[in-house]
């Protein structure tokens, strides 16, 4: 049997050998390209700096309603909602191209999910004004390019400060002080590797034996893991109360999730979706509105080693009872 | 943002995220890229691999772990640099890179997955230098000369340590031993 060794080397990964870096391409360059290919190949179903202006407009809308037009949904993804995204629409209003019909068919609306809390809550409130004030700012990435570079220039970032959030000028950071001081709410300062072990000290047994889980937390309690527990595949993230936090959630269409509540072993009742996810693919979505912080898992279409994984209603009810709610 | 939360917002459909990853590893990513392609392909060839890494970390995000994304996005990089050379087809390999192996090992046997999973525990099994020499040769496809100059290491003690690295790897897939019994004297 003949083997070539390049052949044999092609499916391990390494990150053992310290390369010596060299500075071969242009990572602008390389940014261009790549979302160049994302939108030919229509990937872009998904947050950009430049997008979000379908996102942006029914944000003002949530707004403009106020808290009331949207409590008679609360218990499910559709109270949750940001509102939706039309990728055609983005990509027309960018490059003033008309896209045809037939192609706008297969590029279906996207629809964002708050991951802090229902329309009653500050949280949700302040995370809806700033997505709907960055939705509209810097679209052509002049500021953006004039921070990278003063970076690039002096190696300082001028807003190291606000490094748990997304911001590039002095506007931003106004307007994220404004958004605070009128929700009254704290910053995340600062960020720091998390898994299971870490948030069963700092909570109490939350996670039973044989969850795994990798990710971040905020010095208040904030998390997100990338997690699996008995050969489910998952995120979970708590939200605190009190905190800004701009994350969410991209879930296709909320109004295709078939959706239940369920009390779980530790006594607290959570509401359970399934339907698609953005990508298309199986998705179950289960959030707990608590009263110290925001709790959501949402699991993956693939394992780490990328088979489709596809899970039933039993398989998500034991995972719930798994976690212990009343810790978090 | 650190890394697990990049990968977190890259999940959850964030393209700033990903270019927070293009602006960490599109160095390093290049570096891999253009070590494979150098000599046989243009820049431009190494700026459209390079994007491309990136167009399979975002379509794969969901797959991902926040454990070793470097080794993934070298393997990646790697593939494709790989299948770039490939479509070209320039090249036929040199019989020292070809193993031939014995017609009973347990290797032809196994499952894809599982041979490279043999692969993978053998390489990380040899000493060093010998590892880091075979890997930036055989993974990285770096140069003798270039190996020489990084490790600081005379050319000719990376090409015994390349010959003594096949031969160690032939050994273990033939025979499925661990290769302990393979020291210096022997195979210099």
């Amino acid at each position: 049997m003949k083997v070539h060794i390049h052949e044999l080397m092609d499916n391990i990964e390494d990150s053992s050998v310290n390369i010596e870096e060299q500075n071969v391409v242009s990572s602008e360059r390389i940014k261009e390209l790549t979302k160049m290919k994302i939108q030919n190949a229509g990937y872009t179903k998904k947050r950009s700096k430049k997008g979000l202006v379908t996102i942006g407009i029914a944000v003002a809308v949530v707004a403009a309603l106020g808290t009331t037009a949207f409590a008679v949904f609360n218990g499910g993804l559709g109270g949750l909602s940001f509102g939706k995204r039309s990728l055609a629409e983005e990509i027309e209003a960018d490059t003033g191209v008309s896209i045809p019909e037939e192609v706008m068919a297969t590029m279906p609306e996207q629809e964002f999910i708050s991951l802090q809390g229902y329309p009653d809550s500050p949280e949700y409130q302040a995370t809806a004004e700033w997505l709907a004030f960055e939705s509209g700012y810097d679209r052509d990435c002049k500021i953006l390019d004039e921070h990278d570079a003063e970076i690039r220039r002096t190696g300082v970032d001028p807003f190291e400060e606000y490094n748990c959030y997304l911001v590039w000028s002095q506007e931003m950071v106004d307007k994220i002080n404004e958004i605070t001081a009128k929700y009254d709410l704290k910053l995340h300062t600062n960020i720091t590797d998390c898994d299971e072990k870490i948030v069963n000290e700092m909570c109490g047994e939350v996670f039973s034996d044989g969850f795994t889980g990798a990710g971040y937390m905020y010095e208040d309690g904030t998390f997100n893991l990338d997690s699996e527990f008995n050969g489910i595949y998952f995120q979970i993230g708590r939200c605190m109360r009190g905190y800004f936090d701009t994350t969410y959630l991209n879930v296709g269409n909320a109004s295709n999730y078939e959706e239940y509540e369920y009390t779980t072993k530790s006594g607290i009742t959570v509401t359970i979706s399934h339907g698609k996810g953005g990508m298309g693919m199986d998705k179950w979505i289960v959030t707990a509105n608590l009263k110290d912080s925001f709790v959501s898992l949402n699991t993956f279409p693939f394992d780490y080693d990328g088979n489709l994984k596809e899970y039933t209603k039993a398989d998500i009810e034991a995972l719930v009872d798994s976690i212990d709610f009343t810790r978090l | 943002m650190n890394e697990a939360k990049a990968l977190a917002l890259l999940k959850k459909g964030d393209e700033e995220a990903l270019e927070w990853f293009i602006d960490k590893y599109s160095n390093y990513v290049g570096t891999v890229v253009s070590s494979i392609l150098q000599g046989s392909m243009t820049h431009e060839d190494i700026e459209e691999v390079t994007s491309d890494v990136f167009v399979t970390l975002w379509q794969s995000a969901e797959k991902l772990y926040p454990l070793n994304l470097k080794g993934y996005l070298s393997r990646v990089a790697r593939s494709l640099s790989m299948q770039k050379l490939r479509d070209k087809a320039t090249e036929l390999p040199l019989d020292e890179d070809i193993l031939i192996l014995d017609d009973d090992s347990e290797f032809d046997r196994l499952a894809k997955e599982d041979q490279d999973e043999m692969v993978r525990k053998a390489v990380y099994a040899m000493p060093q230098p010998d590892k880091e020499i075979f890997l930036r040769f055989y993974y990285y496809c770096q140069s003798v000369s270039v190996i020489s100059q990084q490790m600081q290491m005379n050319p000719s003690t990376i090409k015994t340590k390349l010959r003594r690295g096949r031969e160690r790897l032939r050994l273990i897939l033939s025979n499925n031993t661990k290769g302990d019994d393979l020291n210096e004297s022997t195979y210099s």
